[in-house]
């Protein structure tokens, strides 16, 4: 060995400027929740292997914004190297929670559980907003109280103040990131999905109806008017569609009811996925009790269903949420075994049934019905191919040509949550007239991620064209998934891209397919 | 860091591709070695004008700067020692030709390996070179670390699929070598350049060799009683000319190890399996299964196994791909260690790793790309125990003095970096290493590119300071200039 030859130790500690890094001792110390994940974190190799699953990783190309740099930030502050603040706090905001980088990682790194610890600690530190506060702890459980606001606010909206203020500039002015939220919260439901469902008409002695139900499901349920007691399946109010999306939510009681099942529609508070995102686990665990205390005894229902692969996915964490609650923990695990997302629940009862119509299925309209939900994409969603073709205003075609159909899969659905993948594939192969085409990368986050979106559009745009790019390379008409958020971006997507393609629910298709 | 030169590089590049906060420089002082040092400040790039232009600034500034593509690798290539400024070159990510009449592809160096494939499979072709992180790590490191894999033993390392390069040299000049032709005249340029870790430039655009994928694949798995029997197979199937994709050897120890893990069917009981992959045309793939299987028995195998269909083949490989975390995952810390022999030597040193492993009470587990004589032990040991660092480390020494002894050398794929720069007079004299500064020292004069790695210092050294910089020397990049011209491409300045 050469005498001079210089150790590996010796030139790294050497290279070390003195100016720069370290946090010097009397600094505020690692907050001690981070202690439980400590054995945790040291067991990232650095290996790096993260990199090429995580969708923000792939927009920003920036360390920092990957698992790896994420859990060494987390093991410097940890080891008194650094200490929580705002410049940190930036790196553990860019985290869509997707679970992406555990793809391909050998110790099976929990990141999303990293990122929830941070954000956490953060607002333990130093405080959270009045805003977030009011909406996590008091807004949220109440939902007549939530009701109230939104209508409120579509009122304010339909004076044009908004609209003008948004024109002038004003919006970008306060904040850009207002304007972002505007763009996505731009449909005019009208009505809230509860106030519809509501007004529904029973399906019980509706004689179109049971017309077009003749058949009896797979898995055994008598549909109909026969008179015998149909079961009850609880159905699950999502956030996103009561407020946004509300006739994807009639679609899937439709559904639901042409199965057989009487629909029983609960009162429900959020399930606090969005709480949880921002690491407000005193809030989550308000939501979920809640919700549970207003479910009730669920053991009344054949099942709990959602289209919305956020609300079934958190529901199923509730458990662990509650763990170390005994009065609420095994209601809990009572409530993990009724809930289903919507797809999972259809194949686990041995699919749709049958369509009275037959071979043909009607998808025309559909376009109709999403152009006139969200504003600014019509005009993409009445030119997308197969479906717009007729469909404004005029008889559907008494043929109705196949349409393409591709799936994109949400993080909460998908195998990195809740592994329901096969299910809303096996549904959309089987709707006549339907040909299913996967697109590449069909289970990397479409970059909504609560308000992922709004607080970082430029990255999250970033996203969302890399999946339009697989996603218009499928050469489908319609981008099928089974959640609110996604379907939000996928649209706004879809409109950056000028992509002309539906983005629709398994529901939504499931209900065209079977009226 | 210096407030002007920070401004300079801001205006060169823009003020959000220059990183110099605290938190943003603790994300850039590790790669996938785990050792750390800050650097000054990183520096996103988006072409190779920017790369030229960063360059001219801090070689101004007398600053040092290393490349750096996903920092995957694992001897510190990546590391910035003496505060060097990260030149970060994931962004540039763009396949910039596919060129098949010509067999080749032009890639910028922030392509992930395994992009290149994946853009390349519906044609029918592929990247040859197959390191362990191909998924994650991009070919400008590839080409940095002359990269390997399994299928490098038919196919050949990084280097061999290499043809020509766009290079930044250290001074900011930028010039191609090599080129598309079949045969560039001249010194091979391309060649010193690959492998060289970052320490003689950086790559801005490769041209890379593609290769049709094979008509069919057959998968192997040989099963021993020891690694000696396996050992000997090794040694006899290529003396008999036979040259499969892939030879693979896993030690007792490692089978365990990932059948606990994975339990992908290898037989507990066995002292060694081989991995053997056989591809090409259909024609004569079942003569060559026969003859390997022949091989394989009349050297004792218990057993030779052909996956019958591709669920079968994923699963013999599904054990391979996951071997380090099957091992990693038993211990809190390991040491990887990356030596090279000559194939009939395996026996002997996988008997002499084992011995030492006993005498140092480290369990030792061995994988290793058999047919390149290339040997993977790992070591595990618990970092937190006061000692145990130190005896893996010097284990490992150990391991790379007796590949060293056998007439092997120090490195088989990982490269030297930081890690193994102590190791590198096991196999070079103080002379051979003083040549190999020359080669340094032509293309960086001054020292900053990637200073302190690859080479350790030896007396008198670095040569640098003994050649004279000023007006009238002819430097690399005026010599490299002339150069370009027979890449086929104009040299451009900026």
């Amino acid at each position: 060995m050469s005498a001079s030859g210089q150790t590996a130790s010796e030139q790294i500690d050497g290279g070390r400027p003195a100016e720069v890094g370290r946090a010097t001792p009397g600094h505020a110390a690692a907050p001690e929740e981070f202690e439980a994940l400590r054995d945790h974190v040291m067991t990232c190799s650095k290996c790096g292997f993260c990199q090429p699953s995580c969708p923000i990783f792939r927009a920003t190309g920036r360390e920092a914004y990957v698992a790896r740099g994420k859990v060494a930030l987390y093991r410097n502050i940890l080891e008194d190297h650094l200490e929580i603040g705002p410049a940190e706090k930036d790196a553990f905001s860019n985290c869509l929670l997707c679970r992406a980088c555990a793809d391909n990682c050998f110790p099976g790194i929990k990141t999303d559980d990293v990122v929830v610890s941070f954000r956490h600690a953060y607002g333990e530190r130093f405080g959270r907003g009045f805003l977030q506060r009011r909406v996590f702890r008091s807004l949220l459980p109440r939902p007549r109280l939530m009701r109230a606001l939104v209508r409120l606010v579509w009122a304010f909206r339909r004076t044009g103040l908004v609209e003008l203020a948004r024109r002038i500039g004003l919006v970008g002015l306060l904040n850009p990131k207002l304007e972002r939220a505007l763009e996505l919260g731009a449909g005019k439901p009208g009505a809230l999905l509860t106030s519809r469902l509501r007004k529904r008409r029973p399906p019980r002695g509706d004689d179109q109806n049971a017309a077009t139900l003749g058949s009896v499901p797979q898995g055994g349920v008598e549909s109909g008017d026969s008179g015998a007691t149909r079961p009850t399946v609880g159905y699950w109010i999502s956030c996103g569609y009561n407020y946004v999306l509300p006739e994807v939510g009639e679609a899937t009681v439709r559904v639901l009811e042409r199965m057989g099942y009487d629909v029983e529609v609960l009162d429900n508070c959020c399930c606090g996925l969005a709480a949880y995102g921002y690491g407000d686990t005193e809030a989550v665990a308000k939501l979920a009790r809640e919700n549970l205390r207003r479910l009730g005894e669920v053991s009344r229902f054949e099942a709990i269903v959602s289209e919305c692969g956020s609300c079934s996915g958190h529901l199923k964490e509730y458990p662990h949420l509650l763990a170390g609650d005994p009065e609420w923990s095994p209601r809990a695990a009572a409530l993990v075994e009724r809930i289903r997302s919507f797809s999972e629940f259809v194949v686990e009862r041995g699919g749709l049934p049958a369509s009275a119509s037959g071979e043909t299925a009607d998808f025309a309209g559909a376009s109709a019905e999403v152009g006139a939900t969200v504003q600014g994409t019509a005009v993409v969603d009445e030119a997308a191919a197969g479906i717009g073709a007729g469909s404004r205003g005029t008889a559907p075609q008494a043929a109705a040509p196949g349409i393409m159909v591709t799936y994109h899969d949400p993080c909460h659905l998908g195998r990195r949550y809740q592994n329901v993948v096969d299910q809303p594939r096996q549904i959309l192969k089987s709707l006549p007239g339907v040909e299913f085409r996967e697109m590449d990368e069909c289970d990397s986050c479409c970059g909504a991620a609560g308000t992922y979106g709004i607080l970082h559009p430029e990255t999250s745009g970033a996203i969302i064209d890399r999946k339009m790019g697989f996603a218009g390379a499928t050469g489908a008409s319609v981008i099928a998934t089974e959640c609110p958020a996604c379907m939000m971006q996928l649209r706004y997507g879809a409109q950056r891209a000028g992509l002309p393609v539906s983005v629709l629910n398994v529901t939504q298709l499931c209900d065209r397919a079977g009226s | 860091m210096d407030d002007v030169l920070l401004k300079e590089l801001r205006k060169a590049v823009g003020r959000d591709n220059v990183l110099d906060t605290t938190v943003d420089l603790q994300t850039y002082e590790y790669d996938a070695w785990g050792e750390r040092s800050l650097p000054r400040a990183v520096v996103f790039l988006h072409s190779t004008a920017e790369v030229a232009a960063v360059v001219k600034i801090l070689v101004r500034a007398g600053v040092p700067f290393v490349p750096r593509g996903f920092g995957t690798g694992v001897s510190g290539g990546a590391l910035a020692l003496d505060g060097a400024v990260v030149l970060q070159l994931g962004r540039m990510n763009e396949i910039l030709e596919i060129d098949l009449p010509n067999l080749c592809v032009v890639v910028q160096p922030g392509v992930f390996n395994w992009d290149v494939s994946m853009v390349l499979a519906p044609y029918g072709y592929y990247f040859a070179p197959d390191p362990a992180s191909l998924k994650a790590s991009s070919i400008g490191g590839n080409i940095a670390e002359n990269a390997g894999g399994p299928h490098c033993f038919k196919y050949g390392v990084t280097t061999n699929h290499v043809l020509g390069l766009e290079l930044v040299l250290p001074d900011g000049e930028v010039v191609w070598v090599g080129g598309k032709n079949a045969e560039c005249p001249g010194l091979d340029l391309t060649g010193i350049f690959v492998g060289s870790e970052g320490t003689l430039g950086i790559a801005t655009a490769a041209i890379l060799r593609i290769l049709k994928k094979p008509e069919t694949i057959r998968t192997m798995l040989g099963v021993f009683a020891s690694v000696e029997d396996a050992g000997a197979v090794v040694s006899a199937i290529v003396a008999a000319g036979l040259v499969p994709a892939t030879l693979e050897m896993m030690d007792r120890r490692t089978i365990a190890a990932v059948e606990d893990a994975l339990a992908c069917g290898y037989p507990r009981d066995a002292g060694a399996i081989l991995l053997i992959e056989i591809d090409g045309l259909r024609d004569g793939i079942d003569d060559m299964t026969e003859q390997i299987a022949v091989i394989c028995r009349a050297h004792g195998a218990l057993e030779v196994r052909v996956a019958k269909d591709e669920a079968e083949r994923a699963t013999l490989w599904r054990g391979r791909q996951g071997t380090f975390p099957a091992i990693t995952r038993l211990a809190p810390n390991y040491m990887s260690l990356d030596g090279t022999v000559p194939r009939t030597m395996l026996p002997e040193t996988l008997r002499r790793v084992e011995a030492l492993a006993e005498s140092y009470g480290l369990p030792v587990y061995s994988v290793l790309h058999a047919g390149d004589g290339n040997l993977h032990p790992c070591f595990l040991y618990d970092g937190a125990k006061p000692g145990e660092k130190e005896k893996a480390e010097a284990a490992g020494t150990e391991v790379l003095r007796i590949c060293a002894e056998l007439g092997g050398t120090v490195s088989g794929e990982h490269g030297i970096g930081v890690e193994k720069l102590a190791a590198m007079p096991l196999v070079f004299s103080e002379d051979d290493l003083r040549a190999q500064w020359f080669v340094k020292d032509a293309f960086d004069p001054r020292g900053l590119c990637n200073p302190g790695k690859l080479l350790p210092a030896v007396g008198g050294s670095p040569v640098a300071a003994s050649i004279p910089d000023g007006p009238g020397v002819p430097t690399a990049a005026g010599a490299l200039n002339g150069a370009g011209a027979s890449g086929g491409k104009e040299a451009w300045d900026v």
